[in-house]
């Protein structure tokens, strides 16, 4: 609404000429929306203005904005004698409203670029006389001024939010080429106000080097404070698929990174205790025999699990043969179905174990025989490191744990 | 080491020690954070502790909040045993609490319904690596984790102590 009130500024009778609630541009869209049907062509009452609103607003705001949409002649009578109850929209408040949404939405550097554009499409019709040309000129010039000036300021005293909503109104990639297309046919038609045009040219690269500092201070600022909300959603969009990894990457370069830990509340505990039901029939553990030494039930788990792993071990040298490497693919057709599968489960297990020296690495390509023992078997190799890694040292808990970004 | 790089630590470990003024300058950052330092043990005259959160600081997860890794019901089950069975007074702390047997964990939850190898498997690797339960075989203890639950957190569980599965349930 501040910018609504420097764009009415001019016009305006006394400083309460506009009103604060953002409430009334909404409600006056509305008014203009109710007379957007061809059944209005006789006019409104405002019962009926009313009733298309159908109660977005409460009644009594809408009808103290008809009164005075009526008073200013937004809504005028459909015949110009007394007493006249149907109203019909006056298209100068539409257009108006348009104004006020564009300005809202874009600042006004949209005007800015209109006026070039006018400019450039009147000089190459050969419909602009050079005292029109030279009175634009000048007009771009001071209104280049005013916005790098304003923009100048901001970045000097505006907080980093006020910066952010300015950013998307300077956000004008094509201005400097339209500045410099229109100095060119000014030059070509119009040699005298070469230095005019070169001055609308300077003033053009300050108001753009002063955009360039504004979104310089929006990402320093922004980036010091974490906070995604610099850029657009589109742009971190343009970032991913044309930025270079190692640019992708700088990003994290400072950041910490936790190790995975599970969220675990009191409502998570509750809720599974109280809904959890078995899959399937409960086997009762028989009573513990009284005075039999209890063993450990995780390290029979534990030994049971190293025996597997030693098995799949020894059949992984079994193929091997004494080499360091051997493919897998004519390994698995040999094996045939469903020992194949067994076979590559295996492989897959010794190579997830860090502690194994074993590596498995399949390529893309699977060798297809609808005849043989296996249909489709894997290509790969199955290698046998020199030496054991080092990772294998670490502590089983790091091990265990993927990870996760907190 | 720097204030910065102790936080990192704390994050990044279930724990860590800390000493002297280290102590003082991480729980007034953590206290800026909306963090903790919690105190966990002092074995051997080495101060550990803990990153928990304070209350109403908690990271709002689920459906209309940030998407977390939770646990599956099978651990979340398994550690309702370990609690119930850790922390037999609610009046208390649920941390340090006291040790339990695994095999009493094992029996308690397989008495519930949940599969045998998948408990172990919980105590042996979920659990644990979440800081969750820490195993003195053939005993265990609520780990670290438990000590940086917020106050409301416990405070709700104490709530809810009696509908934790109990040993006397299960033999009965």
């Amino acid at each position: 609404m501040r910018r609504i009130a420097a764009l009415i500024a001019p016009v305006a009778q006394d400083a309460g000429a506009v009103a604060d609630d953002e409430a009334v541009v909404e409600i006056a869209a509305a008014v203009c929306e109710a007379y957007g049907h061809e059944d209005a062509v006789d006019g409104l009452t405002k019962a009926e203005i009313l009733e298309r609103i159908d109660g977005g607003f409460p009644a009594a705001d809408v009808e103290s904005r008809l009164d005075l949409f009526i008073r200013l002649e937004l809504l005028r009578p459909i015949l110009d004698k007394k007493h006249q109850s149907r109203y019909v929209l006056n298209p100068a408040g539409v257009v108006g409203l348009l104004v006020f949404e564009r300005i809202g939405e874009r600042g006004g550097v949209d005007e800015l670029l209109h006026l070039l554009d006018r400019t450039r499409r009147l000089i190459e019709s050969g419909a602009a006389t050079e005292a029109t040309v030279a009175s634009a000129l000048e007009r771009l010039r001071g209104l280049f001024a005013l916005f790098a000036n304003e923009v100048a300021r901001l970045v000097a005293v505006a907080p980093l939010d006020e910066l952010l909503t300015e950013r998307r109104f300077h956000d004008r990639a094509d201005l400097i080429t339209q500045v410099a297309s229109l100095n060119g046919v000014v030059t070509d038609q119009f040699p005298s106000l070469d230095r005019p045009a070169y001055r609308v040219v300077v003033e053009a690269q300050r108001y753009v080097s002063a955009v360039q500092d504004l979104v310089a201070r929006v990402l320093d600022e922004g980036g010091e404070a974490r906070d995604f909300g610099v850029l657009a959603p589109e742009d971190y969009l343009t970032a991913a698929i044309t930025a270079s990894v190692a640019d992708l990457a700088s990003v994290f370069a400072t950041i910490v990174f936790d190790p995975p830990r599970p969220w675990l509340d009191a409502g998570a505990i509750v809720e599974v205790v109280e809904t959890y039901r078995p899959r399937r029939t409960i086997r009762v553990r028989p009573p513990e025999p009284a005075g039999t030494p209890v063993g450990d039930p995780l390290a029979l788990l534990e030994e049971e699990q190293a025996r597997l792993m030693q098995r799949r071990a020894l059949k992984a040298e079994q193929h091997l043969q004494g080499q360091e490497a051997t493919q897998v693919s004519s390994i698995l057709r040999g094996t045939g179905w469903p020992g194949a599968a067994t076979t590559l489960a295996d492989f897959l297990a010794l190579d997830a174990d860090v502690a194994q020296p074993y590596r498995l690495e399949l390529d893309d390509a699977v060798i297809v025989d609808s005849a043989g023992p296996v249909t489709f078997v894997p290509r790969g190799t199955l290698e046998r490191a020199t030496t054991m890694p080092e990772i294998a040292a670490r502590p089983e808990r790091e091990l265990s744990a993927p990870e996760t970004v907190e | 080491m720097s204030l910065k790089l102790q936080m990192a630590r704390l994050r990044a470990n279930h724990s860590a020690a800390l000493s002297g003024a280290e102590i003082a300058a991480v729980s007034h950052a953590a206290t800026i954070l909306g963090r903790r330092l919690i105190e966990v043990d002092d074995a051997a005259g080495i101060r550990t502790f803990v990153l928990g959160w304070s209350d109403g600081n908690e990271p709002a997860v689920g459906p209309e909040g940030i998407t977390a890794r939770q646990l599956s019901a099978i651990p979340v089950l398994t550690f309702a045993c370990c609690l119930r069975l850790c922390w037999p007074d609610p009046a208390t702390n649920p941390y340090p609490g006291e040790r339990t047997r695994v095999a009493d964990v094992i029996r308690l939850a397989t008495a519930i319904g949940a599969d045998d190898r998948h408990v172990k498997g919980a105590l042996r690797s979920e659990l644990r690596a979440a800081g969750l339960i820490q195993l003195h075989v053939p005993e265990l203890s609520l780990g670290p984790a438990v000590a940086a639950w917020a106050p409301a957190q416990v405070e709700a569980l104490r709530r809810f102590h009696t509908t934790l599965p109990a040993l006397e349930a299960a033999n009965g």
